[in-house]
């Protein structure tokens, strides 16, 4: 294996040119995936994309990232897949069938943000949210215990 | 569809596979197995299914190469058969 050289100016780039429209661009797949291509998955995935993008930059085996640590990763990752659970019973409570949105009273969110959106959809876009902010906390949590070579210490 | 680039699709496509399988060198693997992914999301981009081929570019040509690359970072780089 040949010796590791870092680069301040390939992070530089990274970090100021690549990740943000990188990141810009999962938003947009994130929040028009049900009038074009794209959705939660596909978003979550691209955005999980543009954090990896600039952990790579930096060199593998860097210990613990500042930024995102593995702690706050698993608690958002549980917050994603909580979310959708929520959602889903929240049909039955209000007297539908699992995961019908259609009866869960969120029309009150029109005030807060302006637009068209029926019950339904917005339902959906709150399940949306969740497994984008689930399948974003697995990806790097993945590539976080990938390269992190644990030197017999306990794995937080 | 053209037919003259779905032929070209599919011919690559098979040229990278056996190219990702016979490397000695695993990086190069990796990077012969992204493009095979890539090839295989421009397929399905073709055949009109955006949605497969956007998870598809997303995790099989970005997120996957990472994590293998990532892999290879804690073993010895070379295949041994």
């Amino acid at each position: 294996m040949t010796e590791r050289h870092e680069s301040v100016l390939l992070h530089f780039f990274v970090r100021t040119f690549l990740a943000p429209f990188i990141m810009l661009f999962a938003l947009y797949v994130l929040v028009h995936g049900e009038a074009s291509p794209g959705g939660g998955f596909q978003g979550g995935a691209i955005f999980a994309a543009g954090v990896i993008i600039s952990r790579l930059s930096l060199g593998l085996n860097q210990g613990s990232y500042s930024f995102l640590s593995r702690k706050t990763l698993l608690i958002l990752a549980c917050l994603g897949l909580g979310t959708f659970t929520f959602m889903g019973i929240a049909g039955v409570l209000f007297g539908g069938s699992f995961l019908n949105y259609g009866v869960v009273p969120l029309s009150w969110l029109d005030y807060i943000w302006p637009g068209d959106l029926g019950q339904r959809q917005m339902g959906i876009f709150i399940i949306e949210g969740g497994i984008a902010l689930g399948v974003f906390a697995t990806i790097i949590l993945l590539f976080d215990f990938l390269t992190f070579e644990t030197k017999g210490e306990d794995v937080p | 569809m053209i037919w003259q680039l779905e032929f070209a699709l599919y011919f690559l496509i098979l040229i990278s596979a056996v190219t990702a399988l016979t490397l000695r060198d695993l990086i190069a693997a990796i990077a012969a197995l992204s493009t095979y992914s890539f090839l295989v999301a421009s397929l399905l981009a073709l055949m009109g299914a955006v949605d497969v081929s956007l998870t598809e570019v997303a995790l099989g040509a970005g997120v996957t190469g990472v994590l293998l690359v990532g892999g290879i970072s804690l073993m010895q780089r070379r295949s041994i058969d």
